[in-house]
């Protein structure tokens, strides 16, 4: 081997010996909760506002109570986070990261993509708490939902809704005909996951009509709607498509009720869209909407939730989807203030979490902030109920009590 | 005219294929995010590999790359789920019906050129994805996959794939540089350097193009099975337009028309990309009047920059300033 050869074997070798970061988990008095969002991309908006969400409640208990504590012992939090870019590599990369950080317990706000993760967390024994639209919290036995039953039950309870209020009304016309409008986005068919058989079971007639993501112009869509004799239309769409939609009918002047899914809320309508634009349009939400209504008196969970948005992001507008990561944060304190009775801090393990801790959450209510949420094994959904909201003049107010979700659940596959 | 022509070349590239694969065992960095990064650089060098060969050599720009990767993803994946077929019988068929529907959407590529054609390859990934958001139920929930299996190993794990993928990658690059070298290399590279000429000299140019489109979309296809079996998860979102212009921008800085090129590409933009997720969440803490999420947005910025910068600076890519390194290299220490 001659000079060249010896000098890239010595520089192979020194680039080998480089000793980089330490893998070991440290020994728990600081828990570390780990975020994989996509903090860049098309999702980065929402998945940002959720991200916040978590974090700024986890430090809120850091900088007021000095961290979480249980019986045994008090842990403060260190929160992580890694951006995946919507890019199911990219999370599979970021939870080996933070898993090398020691990461006991992950939260995030995407959808399928970390889907993907299931097998790693699984596998690593770190539960996952999320609020996502995916449908992981219905099939891993280490994944938590907390807010609502999944993608699937979304235009299901909205079914299930108009259809008693028909029935109350004395059944007019016969036959209830409702119509759904769904984006190209990923997430959008999923809601109408064999939506047939439900329909049937329902003795109802549903109109589907798609709209591809980045058209200005929803009109034929609704047009067709209409013609079907559509008495109610679901908009299975995030915030800006949601905006053409309602631009469309505003144009047409289409007074067909128009309903937003949980894909966005009708918060994020009227803050896209503008007041104006947004009157009437309804909403589901499975917590208490940011809106601040001066007609509403808002829950504790609601007024500290304004409280760490007004600290932590001055000058900015916030999202209902804020609230969704307030609400995985306020389950992972819960979970660990559950376990810490159980076990002292330095045993507080992933797997100590979710069996001393999250498995047995029971009727936890957010500070009022959502219906209460219960863990039972082989349950994991979380809280089950949806109530309806309008906009009225920029804020939202509710038009329903609140009523069981359906809990259809996708068959894993 | 052989790859390895002398015994240091031998030596050395010996050496660098033995730690490539004593990574796993190093002490240092056999950490599983390290190696998760690395089988990542693994599957889109291959992926890159094919989008050079077509746009480096060929001079036929695709950016609907991610979409063939998700042909031969699904592909893979349900001929696991329905057949039960493992990744060893599955990654060829996966590479073949890539390459099958690269070619239907390259047929356009004998009239069309330049902007055109583009937009044809842009057409496919719209195309594609939407046949599998709504058409194919199962491809919209997504679906679990077997993992890589040989005898009684199971490659679940980053320390065990990381194996499976660096052998594609070494092998796919092997055969891409070897094919660079032929007859079919030249033919690809007098189309792209003129067309009209390339004909005169007895150049069949459709299917020089079409067997371009061909060889791009079978890596393609080749790089969907490797990376749906080490998810062990096939959905849709993990194939997006973006992708398909990440792919386009590492061959841009890693240099068109240059095997190694890909690879420094690949390597440069993974460890950009890093160091921004490093860095960003830093600026953003520091100057408090940026907007939430502004230290993650940097990676696009600086990335896009990058893009550009090379354009204008460095057209050849980092494979030129490789072979300036070389050339001082050889000589060194006498620059005569």
């Amino acid at each position: 081997m001659g000079r060249k050869g010896v000098l890239f074997v010595c520089l192979m070798v020194a680039m080998a010996s480089y000793t980089s970061v330490s893998w070991a988990q440290k020994p728990v008095t600081e828990v570390v909760v780990g975020n994989i969002s996509a903090m860049t991309g098309p999702t980065s908006g929402t998945h940002m506002m959720c991200l916040s969400g978590s974090k700024d409640y986890l430090y809120y208990l850091n900088e007021k109570m000095g961290g979480i504590t249980g019986k045994k012992g008090k842990v403060s939090v260190k929160y992580v986070g890694y951006d995946s870019q919507y890019v199911a590599t990219k999370a599979k990369d970021g939870f080996s990261r933070l898993e090398g950080q020691g990461m006991i317990v992950t939260t995030h706000c995407a959808s399928g993509h970390s889907d993907a993760l299931m097998v790693d967390y699984e596998a690593a024994k770190i539960p996952l708490v999320t609020g996502s639209l995916g449908i992981a919290s219905a099939w891993s036995d280490w994944s938590y939902g907390n807010c609502h039953a999944g993608v699937v039950n979304l235009i299901r309870s909205w079914i299930v809704w108009l259809k008693k209020d028909w029935e109350k009304a004395g059944k007019p016309g016969g036959v209830l005909t409702l119509g759904s409008i769904a984006t190209d986005e990923p997430w959008a068919p999923l809601g109408l996951w064999e939506i047939d058989s439900f329909v049937k079971e329902q003795g109802i007639k549903l109109v589907m009509e798609t709209i591809p993501k980045g058209t200005t112009d929803a009109s034929p869509q609704l047009l067709r709607l209409k013609e079907g004799g559509a008495k109610g239309i679901f908009v299975l769409a995030s915030a800006p498509g949601a905006v053409v939609v309602l631009n469309s009918a505003k144009a047409m002047g289409l007074n067909i009720p128009l309903t937003q899914s949980a894909g966005a809320y009708v918060g994020d309508v009227i803050a896209l869209g503008g007041p104006e634009l947004a009157e009437g349009y309804q909403g589901e939400y499975f917590f208490e909407p940011m809106s601040k209504n001066p007609k509403l008196e808002a829950s504790p969970g609601l007024k500290l939730t304004r409280e760490l948005w007004a600290k932590n992001h001055p000058g900015q507008s916030p999202s209902d989807m804020y609230i969704v990561g307030i609400l995985s944060g306020m389950v992972i304190a819960e979970g660990i203030r559950i376990a810490l009775d159980e076990v002292p801090p330095e045993k507080l393990t992933g797997e100590a979490l979710k069996t001393y801790g999250l498995d047995r959450i029971r009727n936890f209510d957010a500070m009022g902030l959502t219906k209460p949420i219960s863990y039972v094994p082989g349950d994991h959904i979380g809280q089950k109920q949806v109530r309806y909201w309008v906009a009225r003049k920029g804020f939202v107010e509710p038009i329903s009590d609140w009523m069981p979700t359906t809990t259809y659940r996708i068959p894993k596959k | 005219m052989r790859i390895i022509k002398t015994k240091a070349q031998w030596v050395m590239s010996i050496l660098s294929l033995v730690l490539l694969f004593a990574i796993p065992q190093i002490p240092s960095l056999n950490n599983p995010y390290f190696l998760r990064l690395l089988i990542g650089v693994g599957i889109a060098v291959t992926i890159c590999l094919g989008l050079n060969i077509l746009t480096g050599y060929c001079g036929q720009l695709n950016i609907g790359q991610s979409a063939f990767v998700m042909v031969g993803a699904f592909t893979s994946a349900l001929l696991n789920y329905r057949l039960g077929w493992s990744f060893w019988v599955c990654v060829i068929p996966a590479g073949l019906a890539s390459a099958l529907v690269g070619a239907i959407f390259g047929i356009p590529s004998v009239r069309l050129r330049g902007l055109y054609l583009t937009l044809t390859t842009l057409g496919a990934q719209i195309i594609l994805t939407w046949i599998a958001l709504f058409y194919i139920p199962l491809t919209t929930a997504g679906f679990s996959v077997e993992p890589v299996r040989v005898g009684g190993i199971v490659f679940n794990t980053p320390h065990k794939f990381y194996y499976i993928a660096m052998l594609f990658t070494v092998v796919m690059t092997l055969f891409a540089k070897n094919m660079m070298r032929g007859g079919v290399g030249r033919a690809f590279v007098a189309i792209r350097d003129n067309e009209k000429a390339a004909e005169a000299m007895g150049i069949d140019i459709f299917r020089y193009k079409l067997l371009a489109f061909v060889i791009c979309t079978f890596y393609a296809g080749v790089a969907g099975s490797l990376l749906v079996h080490y998810m062990m998860w096939a959905h849709l979102e993990s194939f997006t337009i973006q992708d398909s212009i990440w792919y386009v921008v590492m061959i841009i800085v890693g240099g068109l028309g240059s095997i190694e090129g890909t690879i420094f590409g690949v390597l440069f933009i993974t460890a950009l990309k890093e160091l921004i997720f490093v860095v960003g969440p830093i600026v953003e803490g520091k100057l408090v009047f940026l907007p939430m999420g502004a230290g993650s947005g940097l990676l696009l910025v600086i990335i896009g920059g990058v893009a550009i910068t090379f354009l204008m600076f460095e057209p050849r890519g980092l494979a030129h300033r490789w072979t300036l390194f070389k050339a001082y290299y050889r000589l060194w220490p006498f620059g005569y």
